[in-house]
């Protein structure tokens, strides 16, 4: 204090000191405040808005999918899920009760999530995690009405329910294999539900709402409006998948098959117009209970060594790299024809076959002698670039196998007689029936499709654009492998396939299941057949597979075959093209031929089948006349019943057919004669 | 009545239109920073607290006007002095009993008394009166043991509950003392007695030194090498209703969001619960928010025309009591108000002060009404000189 002031003037400048540190301190607020509001204003809002705000995502329903007809498949439904919040929870026993008798889950595994949830220890008293205190566990997502309304009456603070979209595959286990499914956020994780995903998904929207510190909203606005997932039509016949579907599980089941599949295609565009894969599975139960292994869909995921189907398109390729003609004659060996140091076996033994007798009788040793004619290179290129072996389809599913072709340089000596008829390569039910649209379509290589048409954005139907057919063999050569086909159900191993009023053509396959662990074939056979119907204009192409079965595909898929054409062909309407008759009596039984494996002495089911053939034929065997006179010829062929024509003079040189096959009805035994 | 000159029988009329506006403008913003707390806090309807502010506020302006038309100089007697001293420390006494959980409400059928917010207006007229009595020996000891014992008595009663008022208080003495011509010595051992007193009042509550390390050391660098078992931190944190951090971050976010001219008057978005006691110790943090730099610079500068105000009258008044009054009535609210801002915005520990006049509060409302009318009243019989 300073003394030569008086205390009068030392107080006014004490005051006015004070009111200086006061305005002082005002000023440092100010400059506070500028600080805040200025420089971090930008800062600082962003910090409130995320606070603030929630964004929230508004799921998009998603897509129905319907078939072509527009019959919907599958649709999208609300479904409410249950959650509660541990915290509130103060009985978790009782709790656990109420809900597992009432949702029919564990309560025992229930009762530990809750007591994780809580931050307790399986005793549920000491806190095992302290931090470990959440609001929110889910008990059971999408659960019924009824349940919800049971839960409901309890009125318990610490349930919460919450709407979620459910898929409902309306047809349960129809096509399920193909359809696929979705997991828990609806997001498609197998079949078309997957390979749609991006349209089907929809693009959820955003709304942001304005909430309290306990996250009630107080204002919302939608920022980005959801977009719902488009509708998709797929080109499967519902119908039809109802009849593919049953005819293959019969037949399945009849059979002893473990796994099967089946399509039937359209040949001139491609359209697929079901596809079945057994076993099946519901995609309406919940996946903990589905055996993942029934979700393949089989006819695309899976290849097999087709076995005797292949020698349809073996001997395509003969005839389409002018190797063979169709009356050519065919030395089969007798069944026992050396092959590059070892010895191919067949039984039944045939002499002298002409190339359609090849394929209705489905040689190997034919096959493979005409496959020798055809040469590697030929038969690869054929295989490859005009059935489209060993290439994916592109028909868009998942997981799809392209097969296995190997380049002719990757095989080995005298292979190609076993890629000739479906060993050493494997295909899909797919690609067979693919294939064989070349041969029904005349020549042209169609890609198998699904969709028919999407919802574009503007709600139209928008086809989608597909590869035009493209030209792979000479219109002749399907033709003639037409007429052989026809051939292979009239009087060959697929008379069982013979379709009551349309005609048809097809070829049967039984090719041994190679185990690969044991590295050997099994005594277990994957029985196949393709075929097509009408004839004349080829309109549906129907491809099955049966595996693991013990009878001779003959007997096993053309049956199959046979329904499911019938089914295809009325549904789509396709007037018959045979004369009405009378319901035949029921085929008789032809012997099967098994095809043996690559390189092994036919064996001995293949000998028990045989000598049961004897019996059942009602057609003639061919008798042996070479070395017979022309008289003697004729006192045979009066004893045997078989007709003969012939040529020339002196003593009979060679026939056609030869000996020991079995005689088509209405055909005739050349036998030329020769000094 | 006329001793020294003449008396001028007019208010301070910019005084008392600030204070007019003050309280006005306190009651919109009760109203913005309440109407959504009233409903989604207490389940009542927008109109809950600033209902009831509003009967407050037509009580303090009554006050107000009574106050300003009584002479002041009235009151300039041992007996109003006494009297007003220990009415209020025995209502503090009566509610430590009746308000068992917090020591600072009665708790009455429509509304509640905080006693420890009229401690204010009594203790300066008790100052006034013993200030200017004592005037000419302000250093003696017989001045000063009875003041200090009076304001350690008062201060003691009123930080049980309440540190913020108590702060306010023992600040309004020393003000009043320091002008009074309260020697070096005196000043530096009443300081270091402020010191000490304040350095109890936070250690002895857990929360209190909790806020108090929050602002010095947020992350707990320090507290964690003090106590690395952290056990302090635990019994602090359950002592402590509200995370004081928290309270703070909350603030800054608010104000920072208002800009510099605001979300406008009730679109402020902190006070949705993110912002604990929006509408009273945290109302100038929505001030900022609802009306940017701009309208809480304005704010300040009400109190500041107080401040200025107030002041002056120390120059002005007729008597050396009014002076006094004037100087304490004037460091009190303005005091507390710069305290309450600086701990909005983050400028000090968190601790909870209403904003005189502003904020939610019947009891503070009437009891800086009750000042300020003391204060126009001075005004009205200022020296004409």
């Amino acid at each position: 204090m300073d003394p030569k002031l008086n205390p009068e003037a030392i107080r006014a400048r004490r005051l006015t000191g004070m009111a200086v540190f006061g305005f002082l301190w005002a000023a440092v607020i100010v400059a506070r405040l500028f600080y805040l509001q200025g420089p971090k204003h930008e800062e600082l809002l962003k910090h409130a808005d995320k606070r603030q705000h929630l964004s929230l995502e508004i799921k998009a329903p998603r897509g129905t999918i319907v078939d072509r007809a527009g019959e919907k498949l599958v649709v999208s439904v609300l479904a409410e899920s249950l959650a509660i919040n541990p915290r509130l929870l103060k009985d978790p026993a009782i709790a656990v009760e109420i809900l597992s008798s009432i949702l029919k889950i564990d309560a025992r595994k229930l009762l530990e999530r809750i007591q994780v949830a809580q931050g307790l220890d399986p005793e549920g008293r000491k806190p095992r995690n302290p931090k470990m205190n959440l609001a929110f566990l889910w008990v059971k997502r999408k659960i019924t009405p009824e349940e919800s309304a049971r839960l409901k009456a309890y009125k318990f603070d610490w349930m919460e329910f919450r709407q979620e979209s459910q898929r409902v595959y309306l047809h349960g286990r129809l096509g399920a294999n193909l359809l696929g499914s979705v997991d828990h956020e609806e997001k498609g994780n197998a079949g078309v539900e997957e390979s749609l995903d991006e349209d089907l998904q929809g693009r959820p929207g955003q709304v942001r709402v304005l909430t309290d510190s306990r996250r009630r909203g107080i204002e919302s606005r939608i920022e980005v409006p959801a977009q719902p997932g488009k509708t998709v039509a797929l080109t499967i016949d519902i119908r039809l998948q109802y009849y593919c579907d049953q005819i293959l599980r019969d037949a399945a089941l009849r059979e002893g098959a473990v796994r099967g599949s089946a399509v039937v295609m359209d040949p001139r565009n491609g359209e697929v117009l079901c596809m079945s894969s057994y076993p099946s599975f519901d995609s309406n139960e919940s996946s903990a209970s589905v055996d993942f292994a029934n979700w393949n869909n089989r006819a695309v995921t899976e290849p097999f060594e087709p076995g005797s189907v292949m020698k349809v398109f073996s001997i395509a390729a003969g005839l389409e790299s002018k190797a063979v003609v169709p009356t050519d004659s065919i030395f089969c060996h007798n069944g026992r024809m050396p092959w590059f140091g070892s010895h191919l076996t067949e039984h039944p033994a045939y002499g002298w076959l002409p190339v359609e007798g090849v394929l209705w009788h489905s040689s190997n040793l034919g096959t493979a002698e005409i496959a020798r004619r055809t040469g590697s290179r030929n038969l690869y290129r054929v295989l490859h670039n005009s059935f489209g072996f060993g290439a994916p389809t592109g028909i868009g599913l998942p997981a799809e196998s392209k097969g296995s072709l190997a380049p002719p340089d990757k095989w080995g000596q005298g292979e190609f007689a076993f890629v000739s008829y479906g060993y050493r390569m494997s295909a899909t039910t797919l690609q067979l029936a693919r294939a064989l649209s070349v041969i029904a379509n005349g020549g042209l290589m169609v890609q198998p499709r699904l969709v028919l048409w999407k919802q574009s954005d503007d709600g139209n139907r928008e086809t989608l654009p597909h590869k035009a057919p493209q030209r792979v063999l000479r219109p002749e050569t399907a033709i003639q492998t037409q007429l052989m086909m026809e051939g292979v159900i009239l009087k060959g191993t697929g008379k069982l396939a013979r379709l009551v009023s349309h005609t048809a053509g097809g070829k049967t396959g039984t090719a041994k299941i190679w185990d690969p662990n044991a590295k050997v074939y099994t005594s277990f056979y994957n029985g196949s057949f393709v075929g097509f119907a009408p004839l004349s204009d080829p309109r549906v192409v129907v491809a099955v597979s049966l595996s693991q079965v013990k009878k001779a595909a003959s007997q096993v898929a053309a049956p199959a075959f046979r329904d499911i054409a019938s089914a295809a062909l009325r549904l789509k309407g396709i007037p018959g093209d045979l004369p009405e008759q009378l319901p035949q009596e029921t085929p008789p039984l032809v012997a099967a031929v098994i095809d043996p494996e690559p390189g092994q002495p036919a064996l001995e089911e293949t000998a028990v089948q045989a000598a049961t053939e004897t019996e059942l034929v009602v057609a003639p065997r061919v008798p042996d006349f070479r070395g017979k006179s022309i008289r003697e010829v004729m006192v045979k062929s009066v004893e045997t019943g078989v007709e003969v024509v012939l040529e020339g003079s002196g003593v009979a040189r060679w026939q056609d057919p030869p000996a020991g096959g079995l005689l088509a009805a209405g055909r005739r035994v050349k036998v030329h004669f020769a000094r | 009545m006329k001793k020294q000159g003449q008396v001028r029988g007019q208010m301070d009329w910019l005084l008392f239109f600030t204070a007019l506006i003050l309280i006005s403008f306190g009651l919109v913003m009760v109203y913005s920073s309440s109407s959504l707390i009233a409903e989604f806090r207490f389940n009542r309807d927008h109109y809950y607290f600033v209902l009831r502010q509003a009967s407050a506020a037509a009580l303090a302006f009554l006050l107000l006007m009574l106050m300003s038309r009584h002479d002041y100089r009235r009151l300039r007697s041992p007996q109003w002095a006494f009297a007003g001293l220990g009415v209020i420390i025995f209502l503090l006494i009566a509610v430590f009993v009746v308000d068992s959980e917090h020591h600072r409400w009665f708790r009455l059928p429509l509304f509640s008394v905080q006693p420890s917010e009229f401690a204010k207006p009594a203790l300066i007229v008790f100052l006034a009166w013993f200030v200017t009595r004592r005037r000419e020996a302000i250093n003696s000891p017989h001045t000063v043991w009875p003041a200090a014992i009076a304001l350690v008595g008062l201060a003691g009663a009123v930080v049980i509950a309440d540190l913020g008022t108590a702060i306010v208080l023992v600040a309004t003495t020393a003000a009043i003392f320091y002008l009074a011509g309260l020697n070096r010595r005196y000043t530096l051992i009443a300081f270091g007695a402020c010191l000490l007193f304040l350095s109890v009042a936070v250690v002895w509550k857990p929360y209190r030194l909790k806020r108090l390390i929050d602002f010095i050391d947020p992350d707990y660098k320090v507290l964690i090498y003090i106590n690395p078992s952290k056990s302090w931190l635990a019994h602090a944190n359950t002592a402590t209703v509200q995370d004081t951090g928290h309270h703070a971050e909350m603030s800054k976010i608010a104000i920072g969001a208002g800009g510099m001219l605001g979300l406008g008057l009730m679109q402020g978005k902190q006070k949705l619960l993110y912002l604990p006691e929006a509408h009273t110790d945290f109302i100038y943090a929505i001030v900022a928010e609802e009306l940017g730099f701009l309208g809480a610079v304005l704010l300040l500068a009400g109190f500041l025309i107080i401040l200025y105000r107030g002041y002056q009258l120390y120059f002005k008044a007729s008597d050396e009591f009014g002076r006094y009054l004037a100087v304490g009535v004037t460091t009190s609210i303005v005091f507390q108000a710069l305290l309450n801002m600086s701990i909005v915005l983050d400028l000090g520990p968190t601790k909870g002060i209403p904003l005189p006049l502003i904020s939610y509060g019947g009891s503070s409302l009437v009891s800086s009404a009750i000042s300020l009318g003391l204060l126009l009243s001075v005004s009205e019989r200022v020296n004409e000189s």
